[in-house]
């Protein structure tokens, strides 16, 4: 019962047999891959996922989804979290842009774009942010100028995910620059192949370069390819950005990484003893775990609150503070639980986890960095949900 | 599918509707202020007016099905009752009044629960000896840090039969002759007492359950305790963290409401994150407790680890926002964190908590 924090009906039962089948059924064939975070893996997986028709279970059955129920979502995402399941590689566009393209896309662009998208053919990124267009987006400076039947793209974007492998672009472009800041804003969909589209890729502390600056000079696409109305593009993008998810996704990586801190304790032994005997170590364990199970708790009764058409509690708001901070908590930890091993990195004999742990510790520094620092979040849920005046 | 999400809503609405009508019943008959008047009166701490007025309202019998003449209420109502409570700090033995009730039955008389015992921390285990004789059995031993003791007239009390590791539960009369009560002094007030049995006789009616059964009714009466009174925090932390809150909306310094200064703005996010965490545990715990589910234990294990680790801080927080002004006698902060370190107290054992929790964790990992 309490899997899901509702007991679930009888067709949610079916369906959760169903992904159960599906993925007792493929899980074998990934499971000695290692980084499950590969390219090819998470391509694989969404192949899969689109073939047992699971690539989209929330979006609508004539597009290709299952038309699931939010609790069918949930139970989606946590039978994959569960069964430890790989990323797919259009998790975002499922996510985001597909919905967006549902509700404002013409029938052509639904019909050309939906598909790829749960295929995987097209993985697709987002390119919002610009070096001074942040958590201020629409002070957004890319510009978009009509030309016959198209527009022509000059600016850049930054912080973009995915860009140096993915093959296509939703960006936001200035396309009337004297209408109020607001206002004159398109939603586009960029081929990256398209001449004049450049990409430097930006090197993270881990090492690796998931985020890109994207650069558009004279870059020429056909008008028939802005989402929803031309100069509305900032109410497309609302919607957009409302479909991100309720914290569902994170809250299954928290469960996820604390199994992995969990397992790292029980298998790593000091002088013949296993390091989750340790009393000091227990007692991390528990406290993560309270953490996970309360916010697991929090996002099913948020899920349901939305079923029921109620405003969720204020303790949604808290989310995504509390599980950037576990997160990285347990990634840190699970550091100190490797010992020396923790900090060997891929390739070094007697790295914990191929290097797994190393990696892990310095990629969770963006936990409370990304999507609004940890700072910005205590400031708005201090003002938002405390009634606490502004810090000017 | 819309059939259980109802359930839930409407569980949900059942609970929110007995909070609200024991918010105003609490509103009407006690302040925190009196808790500040016992703190002077070397006399037992607690409101007797105030628990006559819920016994007749028939909160201690909520957990009682209603065909043994009980209130027939779900975990999650008494979870509720018990956060408000916690919120005005009142003075009343609910927890242990609404556990001994749901193990032993309705009663008009004050009866508290009996498990800890001194320098014992698992309290599933006790130690507390009965020898069986004739029909019934004789009792010696040391239960300590007993809530209510002091004023109790009974007390469900847990022991073990001599030489075996057979659990045994009994109603025990407090009056008696047999059992020497010592009052303990706590920051609170409230009435807590030592209870020493010296081979004392207990008639086999006295007998609540033995064996396997006794044992699963052991289990019960902890997860109730750790849910209520770890509830009970939730109240207390909540009420003193909205105080704090509304306090640094307007205290004005250096020029501006302290509100605004993130580091007391941060410092409240993170308490009232601590909070919820709580919140969401006791709730959770509640719904396990109610269906039986397998993991009932260690929920509340994780409620009760989690409470003893961060609510208390809670009120040590808001005294630091208060300043100066929540270290007067005069502030009810203190009050709250008197409270909250006597309910601290009362939890079971972190350690064993963290035992508890951390059987489900590596078996579910």
């Amino acid at each position: 019962v309490d899997d899901y924090g509702a007991p679930l009906g009888e067709s949610e039962r079916a369906f959760r047999d169903e992904v159960r089948a599906f993925l007792d059924r493929t899980m074998p064939d990934f499971a000695d891959r290692q980084g499950r975070s590969s390219l090819d893996v998470m391509r694989e997986w969404q192949g899969r996922l689109s073939d047992a028709g699971l690539a989209a279970v929330g979006w609508p059955v004539e597009f290709g989804g299952r038309s699931a129920s939010p609790v069918e979502q949930l139970v989606f995402n946590t039978e994959m979290a569960r069964a430890n399941a790989p990323e797919p590689i259009n998790r975002s566009a499922i996510n985001q842009l597909g919905p967006t393209i549902i509700q404002w896309g013409t029938r052509e662009q639904q019909l050309h774009y939906l598909p790829r998208i749960l295929s995987g053919e097209d993985v697709w990124c987002q390119g919002f942010s610009e070096p001074d267009a942040g958590s201020d987006l629409a002070s957004l400076r890319t510009r978009a100028v009509l030309d016959g039947d198209d527009l022509i793209v000059n600016g850049q974007k930054i912080w973009t995910s995915k860009a140096h492998y993915a093959d296509r672009i939703y960006i936001l472009a200035r396309t009337d620059p004297d209408a109020p800041k607001h206002d004159g804003i398109s939603y586009v969909l960029v081929d990256l192949r398209t001449p004049g589209i450049e990409i430097r890729p930006i090197r993270q502390i881990a090492g690796s370069a998931e985020f890109s600056e994207v650069f558009f000079t004279d870059v020429r696409v056909p008008l028939a390819n802005v989402v929803g109305p031309l100069h509305q593009g900032w109410r497309v993008a609302h919607s957009t950005l409302g479909y991100e998810r309720i914290g569902q996704s994170r809250t299954h990586r928290i469960e996820r990484r604390l199994g992995m801190v969990v397992r790292l304790a029980s298998t790593t032994h000091v002088d013949g003893v296993a390091r989750v005997d340790e009393p000091r170590v227990r007692a991390r364990l528990v406290e993560f775990a309270a953490r996970v199970e309360a916010l697991r708790f929090i996002a099913s009764r948020a899920t349901a609150a939305g079923v029921l058409g109620r405003t969720p509690g204020p303790e949604a708001s808290l989310a995504k503070l509390l599980t950037s901070v576990v997160d990285q908590e347990m990634a840190t930890f699970s550091l100190d639980l490797a010992g020396r091993a923790g900090v060997l990195v891929d390739g070094s004999p007697g790295a914990a986890k191929g290097g797994a742990v190393a990696q892990g510790y310095l990629v969770m520094r963006a936990a409370t960095l990304g999507a609004g620092t940890s700072e910005i979040q205590r400031n708005v849920i201090g003002e938002k949900l405390l009634g606490l005046p502004r810090s000017d | 599918m819309e059939q259980s999400l109802l359930d839930l809503a409407a569980e949900q609405d059942a609970v929110d509707a007995v909070r609200a009508a024991a918010a105003g019943v609490l509103r009407r008959q006690w302040a925190p202020e009196r808790l500040r008047a016992m703190l002077d009166d070397p006399g037992p701490g607690w409101a007797p007016d105030l628990w006559s007025t819920v016994v007749e309202l028939g909160w201690p019998d909520l957990l009682v099905p209603e065909d043994r003449g009980g209130g027939g209420g779900v975990a999650a109502q008494f979870a509720g009752l018990a956060e408000e409570v916690g919120r005005v700090a009142a003075a009343i033995p609910f927890v242990t009044g609404a556990v001994a009730a749901w193990c032993a039955g309705p009663s008009l008389a004050l009866r508290t629960v009996a498990l800890a015992e001194p320098r014992h921390a698992d309290d599933a285990r006790p130690r507390l000896t009965a020898r069986e004789e004739g029909p019934g059995f004789v009792v010696e031993g040391t239960k300590s840090f007993v809530p209510y003791g002091a004023v109790a007239e009974s007390c469900v009390v847990s022991a073990v039969v001599a030489g075996t590791d057979e659990i045994v539960l009994f109603v025990v009369d407090t009056a008696a002759a047999d059992v020497e009560v010592t009052p303990l002094r706590a920051l609170d007030a409230s009435p807590l007492a030592d209870l020493e049995f010296h081979g004392m006789r207990l008639a086999p009616e006295t007998l609540l359950a033995r064996g396997p059964a006794a044992a699963r009714l052991l289990d019960g009466v902890r997860a109730r305790l750790g849910l209520g009174w770890a509830s009970e925090l939730v109240g207390i932390a909540a009420a003193v963290h909205d105080a704090a809150t509304e306090y640094a909306r307007h205290r004005v310094a250096f020029g501006r409401p302290i509100g605004a200064f993130q580091a007391i703005k941060h410092r409240l996010v993170d308490l009232r994150g601590d909070i919820e965490v709580a919140r969401a545990l006791v709730n959770r715990a509640a719904r396990a407790i109610e269906h039986d589910a397998p993991d009932a234990e260690a929920m509340v294990a994780l409620s009760t680890f989690w409470a003893a680790e961060r609510l208390r801080a809670v009120p040590e927080g808001a005294i630091q926002v208060f300043g100066g002004i929540g270290y007067t006698w005069e502030h009810d902060a203190h009050l709250y964190l008197r409270r909250a370190a006597v309910l601290t107290a009362l939890l079971p054992s972190p350690t064993v908590a963290c035992d508890a929790a951390m059987t489900w964790l590596t078996a579910t990992r």
